[in-house]
C-alpha cells in the first residue's frame, strides 16, 4: 500500500482533459475521495494557470516520461520534492498506480482491490462486506441507497472480469460513493460517481490494470450524462525472453448520454439502467483501449526500434525509405484519429 | 528540502529516456519551490547529466570527436575503429535519422591481459512525433585470445496523446571468439581481424535483439496482450448486463431449488 496522506474529506479537485475542447473544464466533484484524470490540456500558458496546476502539469508530464514500471517509485520521488500538501494530495489522486489486492475476512478471503477510492486512513474498504481492514468504525461508507447498487455493480462485474480476464488470476472490485449534497442524495435522480477496477496478474510478473471512474449525472426527462476516465497500465515480460519488456499507460477520457428509464437504484430484481449503461460504456472503451495498445502504441515502439537500425544488408533502398514514411503517416494519422473521436 | 529531496530530483532525472532530460529538469524546476532551486543549479545538474549520459552509453556521441585512444603503436585500435565506423554507417545510417558513433578505450581483463572496450551508441529522437529510441552496445575484446563478449540495451519510447509506452530490452550474448591480433601482424592481418569483430557484433544484434524483438512483436496481440486481456469473451458475444440472466444462469449450474418450489 502507497503511503498517501490521510483522506481528503469535501476536497475540490480541478479536471483537466485533453480530449476536450481547450474551454472546457469538467465540474468539481465533492466525494470524500477525489477523482481527477488526465493531463492539463497542452498549449495552456503557464501564466493562466495556478502554480499549483502548473506543478500538476509537469509532474504528469514527468510520470508520461519515465519508465511506467517505475511510476509508483518516481511518484513517491516526486511528493519528496513537492512542498505544498495539497499538491501533493491531488498527485495521489491523479496519477494510477498498479493495484495492490486485499483479502476480505469477512467473505470467506474473497480478495478485493486496494485504491484511493476505498481507502480512509491507512484501512481499505471491502466491496464484499463493506467492512475495513484493518477494521476502522468510522470510516467512509457509501449511503443505503448506493450500497444497494454497489453490490449489484460488483455482482455484474465480476462475471464481466470472468469472461474477458479469466477468473483464476484477475480481480474486480466495485467501489461507489455519493457526490452531491444531502438533499439531492434521498432523491432517486440523484447523481453519484465511482470506480470499476480489474486486475490481473499472469506468469509471475506480467499485468493489466484496469481503472475506470466513473461520473454520473442527474437525471433529466429520463437522460443520465456519464463521464468516464480509464487509465490503462500494463506491462509484459515474455516467459521465453526474459531479457525484453513491454510497458506502458493509457488514459482516455470519454463521455456518453444514455436512457434511464428505471428508477437509478436497482429494481427488485436487482436490474439497474446505471449498471447496464456503465458496463456497456466500460466494455467498449476497454476494448477501444486494449486496441489502441496493440495495434497502434506497441507497433509504434516496433517501428522506433526497426527505424533505430536497419535490419538486412546493404544501403536504405528508396523503397525501404518510402515504405518508413508511409508508415509513419499512417500511424501518426490514426493517432490523430483517436484524438479527434 | 533535504539531502532525500536531492536524491529524489536525481533519480527522477536518471530516469530520463532518449532525448528527454531537458524536458525533465525543466519540468523539475518549474516545481521546486524558490527556496530549493539550488539543487538544481549548474554544477548538480552538470554532475547529473554526465552521470545519465555515461549509464546510457549517449556520452559516447559527445566523445565521438575523439573517440578513439591512444593507438599506442600497435594499430589494432585503429583497424577496430574503422571497421566500427562502417559498421555503424551501414547499419545506424542518418538516412534514417539516427545519430551513432563509437569509442575504443584500452582496457585489461579481470586476469590482466589487454583487451579493448568498444562502446556503441545511437538514438533517433523524434519529439515532434512523439518517440524516441536509442541502441548502446558494451563489448569487450582480448586480442590476445580473441574472446569477444558483450551487452546490448536496447530502449524505445512513445508517448502520443495520453499514452505512455516503453520497450526495453537488455541483452547479453553468450562469448564468441573472433581470433587474435598480435602487436606484431600486418596492416592486413589487423584489418581482417578487426572485421571479424564487427561481424560478430552485426551477428549477435541482428539474432539476439532484432530477431528476438521481432519474435515478440509478432506473438504480442495473439499471444501475450491476449493472456492479459482477450478481445472479446469466449462466448464471442459482448457482456450481457442483466443481472438477472447471470444468476439465472448459476441457480441452473447450482439446480433446483427443491424447497423454495414445494407444493
Amino acid at each position: 500500500v502507497t503511503t498517501a496522506p490521510a483522506t481528503r474529506k469535501g476536497s475540490k479537485i480541478q479536471i483537466d482533459c485533453h480530449c476536450l475542447p481547450r474551454a472546457s473544464i469538467l465540474s468539481l466533484l465533492h466525494p470524500p475521495f477525489g477523482i481527477c484524470r488526465p493531463t492539463a490540456l497542452p498549449g495552456i500558458a503557464p501564466a493562466t494557470m495556478s502554480s499549483s496546476a502548473t506543478t500538476i502539469k509537469s509532474c504528469l508530464d514527468i510520470l508520461r516520461r519515465t519508465d511506467p514500471r517505475d511510476i509508483e517509485k518516481h511518484l513517491g520521488d516526486l511528493t519528496k520534492v513537492i512542498s505544498n500538501d495539497d499538491v501533493v494530495d491531488e498527485l495521489y489522486q491523479r496519477v494510477d498506480v498498479p493495484l495492490k489486492v486485499g483479502e476480505d475476512s469477512d467473505a470467506d478471503g474473497r480478495k478485493f482491490l486496494l485504491c484511493e477510492h476505498n481507502r480512509d486512513g491507512d484501512s481499505h474498504r471491502s466491496p464484499w462486506s463493506n467492512a475495513y481492514f484493518p477494521p476502522l468504525d468510522d470510516g467512509f461508507r457509501p449511503s443505503q441507497r448506493l450500497r444497494s447498487l454497489e453490490l449489484h455493480a460488483n455482482e455484474v462485474f465480476d462475471v464481466y472480469r470472468g469472461l474477458y480476464y479469466g477468473k483464476s488470476t484477475s480481480v474486480s472490485s466495485v467501489y461507489l460513493w455519493d457526490k452531491d449534497d444531502a438533499a439531492d442524495a434521498a432523491t432517486n435522480t440523484a447523481g453519484f460517481a465511482g470506480c470499476f477496477l480489474i486486475q490481473n496478474r499472469v506468469d509471475d510478473g506480467n499485468y493489466w490494470n484496469s481503472i475506470h471512474v466513473i461520473d454520473a449525472g442527474k437525471i433529466v426527462n429520463g437522460m443520465c450524462k456519464y463521464q468516464l476516465t480509464t487509465t490503462i497500465l500494463l506491462s509484459i515480460t515474455p516467459e521465453t525472453m526474459p531479457s525484453n519488456n513491454i510497458s506502458g499507460s493509457l488514459v482516455r477520457h470519454n463521455v456518453r448520454e444514455c436512457k434511464v428509464t428505471t428508477s437509478d437504484t436497482a429494481d427488485a430484481d436487482g436490474n439497474s439502467d446505471h449498471i447496464i449503461n456503465i458496463g456497456k460504456f466500460i466494455e467498449d472503451v476497454e476494448s477501444e483501449m486494449r486496441s489502441e495498445l496493440d495495434m497502434l502504441y506497441i507497433q509504434k515502439t516496433k517501428m522506433v526500434v526497426e527505424e533505430l537500425r536497419k535490419d538486412g544488408p546493404g544501403e536504405v533502398t528508396q523503397g525501404q525509405e518510402h515504405t518508413r514514411v508511409l508508415n509513419e503517416a499512417v500511424l501518426a494519422m490514426a493517432m490523430n484519429r483517436k484524438c479527434t473521436t | 528540502m533535504t539531502a532525500t529531496s536531492q536524491d529524489a530530483l536525481k533519480s527522477i532525472l536518471l530516469a530520463s529516456p532518449p532525448g528527454q532530460f531537458d524536458i525533465i529538469l525543466d519540468d523539475l524546476r518549474s516545481l521546486l519551490p524558490k527556496s530549493s532551486a539550488s539543487l538544481l543549479e549548474k554544477n548538480a545538474v552538470a554532475t547529473i547529466r554526465s552521470e545519465w549520459e555515461t549509464s546510457t552509453g549517449r556520452s559516447g556521441l559527445a566523445n565521438a570527436a575523439d573517440g578513439t585512444a591512444d593507438d599506442s603503436g600497435d594499430g589494432c585500435i585503429a583497424s577496430l575503429s574503422t571497421a566500427m565506423e562502417n559498421y555503424l554507417n551501414l547499419k545506424f545510417s542518418s538516412k534514417w535519422g539516427a545519430h551513432a558513433a563509437h569509442t575504443i578505450t584500452a582496457t585489461t581483463t579481470a586476469d590482466g591481459a589487454p583487451a579493448y572496450t568498444i562502446a556503441t551508441y545511437a538514438e533517433r529522437i523524434d519529439l515532434h512525433n512523439h518517440h524516441a529510441g536509442s541502441w548502446k552496445g558494451t563489448y569487450t575484446i582480448c586480442p590476445s585470445t580473441g574472446d569477444l563478449s558483450g551487452n546490448i540495451s536496447v530502449c524505445a519510447h512513445t508517448f502520443e496523446n495520453g499514452g505512455n509506452v516503453q520497450l526495453h530490452s537488455e541483452v547479453s550474448p553468450k562469448s564468441a571468439n573472433v581470433g587474435t591480433c598480435a602487436p606484431s601482424d600486418d596492416d592486413e592481418k589487423r584489418s581482417s581481424w578487426a572485421k571479424s569483430v564487427a561481424r560478430q557484433i552485426e551477428r549477435w544484434e541482428e539474432v539476439e535483439v532484432v530477431q528476438n524483438l521481432s519474435e515478440m512483436f509478432e506473438s504480442m496481440g495473439n499471444t501475450y496482450l491476449k493472456s492479459l486481456r482477450r478481445v472479446m469473451p469466449i462466448t464471442r458475444t459482448k457482456m450481457e448486463w442483466n443481472v438477472m440472466s447471470h444468476r439465472m444462469l448459476q441457480t441452473l449450474g447450482k439446480g433446483h431449488d427443491k424447497e423454495k418450489f414445494k407444493h
